[in-house]
């Protein structure tokens, strides 16, 4: 099966990566980012994705326990993302157009989706 | 038959429980395409006929009289009625041409900034990350799907699992795939247009969000693990509520979007593309064409007396 995620475009592979690296939010090994990941990728693989993202400057490496660890190289001082969050959340109308993947819940929606998450995993 | 040119500004407030009796029922990305266009028809027919009325107003006007080679006054009803609804149709015209001239700017500054914003962030698949705590993701629309981004926040990958994370990047993969931002657009200029329009728009939103969904569910061949992915991002969300907005048509009593959109993955995918909600949609757009059109083809007929072409039977 070590080739299942091999068929997806290679860009998506590397959204995959990156994401893990994020989510992480410490410095990974190869090893570790192959777990981290819901494809079944070759270990080959998966180094070539993390040099790639490597030359495009999102992933930064150093030397660390056997071999390199890997984290996502942040933006400076997260300049952009309060940038963004100010442009997207300023004044009272909001964007239409950008679909936001959740809105916040109301309270009663909350518990709503509360008992429907539950009843899925009792 | 003045009335022509009145009704279509009637028929749009029988869109909203349409457009909500066939999002229900049709698959989503169907319901998106019917309801955005049958909104845009409406629309259209209702900027057609407001044009139209302010006719016999402007043509008192001497110098318009003049410049239509108008011989005659434009007998167009009884004078006072005329007069009432031509002057109602310029008040409206003028309130949505100025909403509508808002919006767009407004709306377009916005997706210039934030795409300024993302083009200075490097991507890997279209995936752009923003340090921020703040669980939020969005699709920014580009020229083409292979320009748009998928912007997400570290909170919001930090919130979600490996298989989740998948899920939501095959949502937005769809919202670019799918050009989801133009039914939008479509949909909140149409709602500048007409109150009634504009109450039909968080169905237009929840169907692209449906359909993302949908998409998502297929790409990852998993309805529950994509409704889980949703669900945890709401919380995770609304945990971190500082800044994020409660959409303030969740009136009370309703089940808003989210739980929607949660219910529906967890029942089985919609397969249905016609239902008779649908075809009533048509039928809708259809009349107000129609009437449009009668109104505006019996005004032409009165200009054409007015300035004396065919003698007034």
């Amino acid at each position: 099966m070590a080739d299942e995620g091999d068929r997806r475009p290679a860009g998506e592979l590397e959204s995959s990566v990156l994401a893990a690296l994020w989510a992480a939010g410490t410095p990974l090994s190869a090893a570790q980012v192959r777990t981290a990941i819901p494809q079944d990728l070759a270990r080959t693989t998966v180094a070539t994705l993390l040099g790639r993202l490597c030359e495009k400057g999102l992933v930064g490496r150093r030397p660390g326990g056997r071999g390199f660890v890997y984290f996502a190289v942040q933006d400076t001082h997260g300049l952009a993302a309060r940038r963004m969050h100010r442009e997207l959340d300023g004044g009272s109308d909001r964007s239409m157009v950008l679909a936001r993947f959740v809105e916040g819940l109301a309270p009663h929606d909350e518990a709503e989706l509360r008992r429907l998450l539950q009843e899925d995993h009792p | 038959m003045i009335m022509l040119l009145v009704v279509p500004l009637v028929l749009p407030w029988l869109l909203p429980p349409l457009a909500r009796r066939t999002a229900e029922r049709v698959r989503p990305d169907i319901a998106l395409w019917a309801i955005a266009a049958g909104a845009a028809v409406l629309a259209l027919g209702v900027v057609t006929c407001l044009g139209a009325l302010l006719l016999p107003l402007a043509l008192r006007l001497p110098v318009l009289a003049a410049f239509a080679h108008l011989l005659h006054p434009l007998q167009a009803g009884p004078a006072a009625l005329v007069a009432t609804i031509s002057t109602l149709a310029g008040g409206a015209l003028a309130v949505a041409a100025s909403a509508a001239a808002r919006g767009v700017t407004a709306e377009v500054a916005r997706l210039r900034a934030a795409r300024d914003l993302v083009a200075g962030i490097p991507e890997a698949g279209g995936l752009c990350v923003l340090d921020d705590d703040r669980p939020d993701a969005f699709a920014l629309p580009g020229g083409t799907p292979r320009t748009g981004r998928i912007v997400v926040t570290a909170g919001m990958l930090r919130a979600l699992d490996p298989r989740e994370r998948e899920a939501l990047l095959e949502h937005e993969r769809a919202h670019l795939a799918g050009h989801h931002h133009v039914f939008l657009a479509v949909a909140q200029l149409a709602g500048w247009c007409h109150p009634a329009l504009a109450s039909a728009l968080p169905v237009v939103s929840l169907a692209a969000e449906r359909a993302a969904d949908e998409a998502a569910a297929r790409a990852c061949g998993d309805r529950r693990l994509t409704a889980r992915a949703i669900g945890r991002a709401a919380l995770a969300s609304t945990a971190c509520r500082s800044g994020l907005h409660v959409p303030a048509v969740a009136a009370r009593g309703t089940t808003g979007p989210v739980p929607a959109r949660v219910k529906a993955l967890f029942a089985q995918a919609p397969v249905r593309r016609c239902v008779p909600a649908l075809l009533a949609l048509t039928l809708l757009c259809g009349a107000a064409g129609a009437s449009s059109l009668g109104g505006a083809l019996w005004l032409h007929r009165g200009v054409e007396v007015a300035q004396g072409e065919h003698p007034a039977e």
